[in-house]
């Protein structure tokens, strides 16, 4: 903690030189919202110098974690991991409303949706296939175009339905919850003894990585493998699209170019947006603050604004996106063909 | 500091117990207010106003580090509109709150620390660029509108705004003219008073006054002028028309090395009096040279860093002057890779922090001299900061040329045995051999709280002049009371 605390203080006292990257800064326009803002009320709350409300706990959460500031820091801070330690003592004491929402509905139905759902493990195979919660849940397009695209390839897949890695709970601050997820996620694989874990959302695969003898693959990077290999066809499609780098493929894992290079393989020209690649701006979707709306209308906007079909490689992304109008589909639907 | 009966600074305080240094403002006031603003945008939680007790005056963030405790401000507004800052301001002078804009927050001289209880006007939430007009080179711009996005914005459309502050990641348009801000590129592009081409403005008593932007004009004193430099005391800046220039065609990075500090100068002044105005001119000394250029350039040299940019011919033609001018005053090429070296790093400000958390103290003090008295300045201030108890180090650059003379930017650190002490007695060595040698105390971080005590002596007959003005435009006193030497201190509270 006193590292923590000690990194917050330098970022406290520099004068916000990240503060433009900032997504959620540019959209609410306060003060607490800025980097610097969020660090500095972070830190006099972890030292008890702020009294602990609904509005003085809101800064720490007005983070995405989406790391557009780390390429401007001068201490090359990771700030969603210096805010972690405050969510977690916010999580067990008061919050703002939105945070308590996603807490209960963790807790209580193991998804950010609070919907009932039932764990099922589909198939056999020697690769475990977990959509996540988003794909699985509101954009289910996704699991099943990633099914029929393993099938046509001729790789054996278990479906694992009705399992959270854990991370809307981490990042709301609930580490207790969210180890107990991840570890179901585990211990399902471990009964399985697939050695090859297969995940559309980027954020399973930030959560994921790092599981003992398990590797971890999201599908871009496994299709491209695939194709390289010869064990998968593409079809040719033409026209131009735009592609959004997921911050957690992206600037949090350096993937930016095999899904880029499959829209390539399959004719279409990509369209960079204005802000793009390291750059790209997060779509907010993960972030349950009314603020984080505000990112996605944005993004949407410049997206909608670069080409007509914008595509993806997070089922999250999609979704925040599709929900403010955007023409969006999943790398996985256009490399079935799909364009529309 | 300060004066009568308005409290700003910092004070020992037992930890969480801030609510004690929080005047409340009258409840009918901030009923008022969030009628006019909305709830969401008037602020009354403690992490809202503790981010406005401060901005990033160094001195603040030694006393944060000491466990000081900050005066914070009432409430904080988050105006959408002119006319809602209008009607803040009319509400303030109603009620007699003191108020004080507030930008990015990164002026370093205390100028946006808000007196107790007052009413901070936060201008980040009117933060659109209007409207681009080419043919003109105009650009018109909300006042709390970020300077990165400002200039990327301009970028996209193939223009540049000049103006590029070390600060430019974090400041905003207003904070630029409130503060009198010259930004990196200024020896070329201007200083924002030579960029500023109409202001729109509320004044003391909520009017709103908008001037024409114009090449020029003789119908009498540009009265807009009065709000650059003003820093919050005579108006809030809420929308500016500023003059654009096409995206250099061309940019041409240079570098020399020289054994002295005279040869780089003088070689800089007959570049400037030939006419040429290299957009990025730097001269550094040896210690600067040995602090930011380590494995760059060779220690203990002085280093004059030069970027040319503009039109493909011009820069061409300037790049052999500046060759020849640097050459013949014993300078020898060192190169592009001080200046990539410069561009990589010019936004990385993470010394002075380290030094405060370590339990240091350190500032940085910007002054402007004529040619004539530039190095003995130099010499002279470096010479008595260096006698002082616990000082540590002592470095300079100029920057920001002009054909009459030149910007010195020193910096000072150090670890003495009374901070508070060491502090004023570093400034008031620097200002007092400014003042001495016919310079004047500030080239562009303005005035705040930390400049004030010199202001008599620089401005002579010039200061009551400004405090007539003030007192008839502000005659409560209520706007950002108490700065800069020349309100008059009736307000606060």
């Amino acid at each position: 903690m006193e590292g923590v605390e000690d990194k917050l203080f330098l970022c406290a006292l520099c004068p916000n030189m990240c503060r433009f990257s900032c997504p959620v800064e540019e959209v609410a326009g306060t003060e607490t919202s800025s980097p610097q803002g969020k660090a500095l009320t972070s830190l006099l709350l972890l030292r008890g110098e702020l009294p602990w409300t609904e509005e003085n706990a809101r800064p720490p959460y007005l983070c995405l974690d989406c790391q557009a500031c780390k390429l401007f820091c001068p201490f090359d801070f990771d700030l969603p991991s210096l805010f972690h330690p405050v969510r977690v003592k916010a999580a067990s004491k008061i919050h703002p409303p939105e945070v308590h929402s996603r807490l209960l509905r963790m807790r209580e139905k193991g998804n950010p949706f609070g919907e009932p759902r039932e764990k099922r493990v589909v198939g056999k195979g020697e690769v475990a296939y977990l959509p996540g919660c988003t794909a699985e849940m509101k954009e289910r397009e996704v699991l099943l175009s990633t099914l029929r695209l393993l099938e046509g390839a001729g790789v054996g897949a278990v479906l694992l339905e009705g399992y959270c890695c854990g991370l809307p709970s981490f990042r709301a601050g609930d580490e207790k919850r969210a180890e107990e997820l991840r570890g179901e996620v585990e211990g399902v694989l471990r009964s399985l003894g697939v050695g090859i874990l297969l995940l559309s959302c980027p954020g399973c695969l930030e959560f994921l990585s790092g599981l003992e003898g398990i590797e971890v693959f999201h599908t871009s990077t496994f299709f491209l493998k695939l194709v390289e290999e010869g064990k998968m066809g593409l079809p040719r499609l033409s026209g131009r699209v735009t592609y959004h780098d997921p911050c957690s493929l992206g600037r949090k894992r350096g993937i930016f170019d095999p899904p880029r290079k499959l829209l390539k393989e399959l004719g279409l020209e990509v369209v960079e947006p204005l802000k793009t690649r390291e750059r790209a701006v997060c779509c907010g979707g993960g972030n349950p603050l009314e603020e984080a709306r505000g990112v996605s209308r944005k993004r949407a906007k410049e997206l909608a604004e670069t080409a007509e079909l914008t595509v993806t490689t997070c089922p999250t992304c999609k979704w925040a996106l599709g929900r403010e109008g955007l023409r969006v589909l999943d790398l996985s639907q256009v490399l079935e063909g799909r364009l529309g | 500091m300060g004066r009568r009966g308005i409290r700003f600074l910092w004070e020992e305080g037992g930890r969480g117990r801030m609510g004690r240094l929080r005047p409340a403002l009258p409840e009918a006031f901030l009923r008022e207010a969030r009628d006019l603003v909305g709830e969401r945008d008037l602020r009354t939680e403690e992490a809202e106003l503790f981010s406005h007790a401060k901005d990033a005056w160094l001195l603040g963030g030694v006393w944060f580090s000491r466990g000081k405790e900050p005066i914070l401000p009432g409430a904080v507004a988050y105006p959408e509109s002119t006319e809602e800052v209008s009607g803040l301001v009319r509400l303030c002078c109603r009620y007699k709150i003191p108020l004080v804009p507030y930008g990015g927050g990164t002026g370093v001289v205390g100028g946006a620390l808000p007196p107790a209880g007052a009413l901070v006007v936060d201008l980040k939430k009117m933060n659109r660029l209007l409207e681009v007009d080419g043919e003109n080179l105009l650009a018109r711009v909300q006042a709390g509108m970020n300077g990165w996005r400002y200039e990327e914005e301009l970028n996209r459309r193939g223009y540049t705004g000049g103006h590029i502050p070390q600060s430019l990641p974090s400041s905003t348009v207003g904070g630029w003219i409130a503060h009198r801000a010259a930004g990196q590129f200024s020896t070329k592009y201007g200083k924002i008073e030579d960029l500023v081409a109409g202001l729109e403005a509320v004044m003391p008593d909520g009017t709103v006054v908008r001037s024409r932007a114009v090449p020029r004009s003789a119908t009498g004193p540009r009265l807009e002028q009065l709000l650059l430099g003003s820093e919050g005391m005579l108006g809030i800046i809420t929308e500016a028309t500023l003059r654009i220039f096409p995206f250099p065609e061309r940019r041409l990075p240079l570098s020399f090395t020289f054994p002295s500090l005279e040869g780089a100068l003088e070689a800089a002044r007959r570049i400037l009096r030939r006419g040429f105005r290299p957009a990025v001119l730097r001269i550094y000394d040896g210690e600067e040279v040995g602090l930011h250029f380590r494995g760059v350039v060779e220690e203990g040299r002085v280093l004059s860093l030069f970027l040319l940019e503009g039109d493909g011919k011009q820069v061409e033609v300037e790049g052999e002057v500046v060759e020849g001018e640097c050459r013949s005053a014993g300078g020898s090429p060192s190169g592009e890779k001080p200046v990539e070296h410069w561009l990589r790093t010019r936004f990385d400000v993470h010394l002075a922090q380290e030094v405060i958390r370590g339990g240091g103290v350190v500032d940085t003090v910007e002054v402007a001299i004529l040619w004539s008295r530039a190095a003995e300045l130099y010499r002279k201030v470096r010479g008595e900061l260096e006698g002082l108890e616990g000082m540590v180090h002592v470095s300079g650059h100029f920057s920001h040329f002009y054909p009459e003379g030149v910007c010195l930017y020193l910096t000072f650190a150090g670890f003495p045995s009374d901070p508070e002490a060491f502090y004023w007695g570093a400034w008031e060595k620097v200002m007092k051999a400014t003042l001495e040698l016919g310079g004047t105390i500030s080239h562009h971080h303005g005035v705040g709280l930390v400049r004030a005590r010199w202001m008599e002596e620089e401005l002579g007959g010039f200061l009551s002049v400004l405090r007539k003005i003030k007192g008839a435009l502000d005659p409560q006193n209520l706007m950002n009371p108490g700065k800069a030497g020349w309100g008059d201190g009736r307000g606060g509270r």
